[in-house]
């Protein structure tokens, strides 16, 4: 097989995971996305009325739990726009990455797949930024072991955005997919 | 994008992973100041596993033919 570039040619086959395989990864993918929408969904509901009223610290209430719960809540309360700033694109590339991945859609829409594409891009670099920001700038509930975590995933996370959007201006379609 | 929606999807596994902590918590004597750190840690460590997995896995299997041997004028044959 002759590639784009010339001669330099590079015989090549897919090794194709079984159909079993492939259905329970995309069972898996999906039901994550649900998490991650019902998260975002929910720590928007908390979050929208307090910038719109301002701030107010909760009561705590006297169950323990209960009360961590509302103490983790109570760190995002305090920075509504920097939180949904980071949830709501977050959002965005969790629903629309998938698609990226079909075949199918692939074949039949790649100008949508390539819009598609920009905007997570997009979504992807402010998650990335704000991820950050939120490691140094808000106190992070499980400490420097959290903000260490964060940090350098943020980064991977990054870097792997800037890899994917390089291999695919360099036409390379099998890295651009890995990112 | 395999490596970056695979960290993206990181933070909903999270979400269960916290969830076992918070409901052994008694057991462990853990508080979410001590446990959420190891559960971001454990969610990203998975997610960055499998998705390298998945693209060893699914990586074309590939044998380069040097190009001397595919350029027109040198090409006599079988390598």
């Amino acid at each position: 097989m002759l590639n784009d570039k010339g001669w330099h040619g590079e015989f090549s086959w897919s090794m194709q995971p079984n159909g079993l395989v492939s259905r329970w990864l995309w069972s898996a993918v999906v039901l994550l996305v649900l998490i991650g929408v019902f998260v975002v969904t929910r720590r928007t509901m908390h979050l929208v009325p307090i910038l719109i009223n301002g701030y107010s610290p909760p009561a705590i209430p006297s169950n323990p739990p209960l009360a961590q719960f509302q103490a983790l809540d109570d760190i995002f309360a305090r920075y509504p726009r920097l939180t949904l700033v980071h949830i709501l694109p977050a959002l965005f590339f969790l629903l629309l990455a998938p698609l990226q991945f079909s075949q199918t859609f692939r074949d039949r829409h790649l100008q949508l797949h390539r819009r598609t594409g920009r905007i997570l891009l997009l979504c992807g670099v402010v998650v990335g930024t704000t991820a950050l920001v939120m490691s140094f700038g808000m106190p992070a509930i499980g400490s420097v072991n959290q903000a260490a975590a964060t940090t350098l995933f943020a980064l991977f996370f990054l870097f792997a955005l800037g890899k994917a959007l390089r291999h695919i201006r360099l036409r390379e379609i099998g890295l651009h997919r890995n990112g | 994008m395999i490596r970056a929606f695979s960290i993206g999807l990181a933070v909903a596994t999270i979400r269960p992973i916290v969830g076992v902590f918070f409901a052994t918590a008694r057991f462990t004597g853990l508080t979410p100041y001590e446990f959420f750190g190891t559960a971001f840690w454990i969610g990203f460590v998975l997610h960055l596993i499998a998705a390298e997995v998945w693209i060893q896995w699914t990586r074309p299997q590939a044998f380069k033919i040097s190009s001397l041997y595919l350029r027109k004028e040198t090409y006599h044959g079988d390598p």
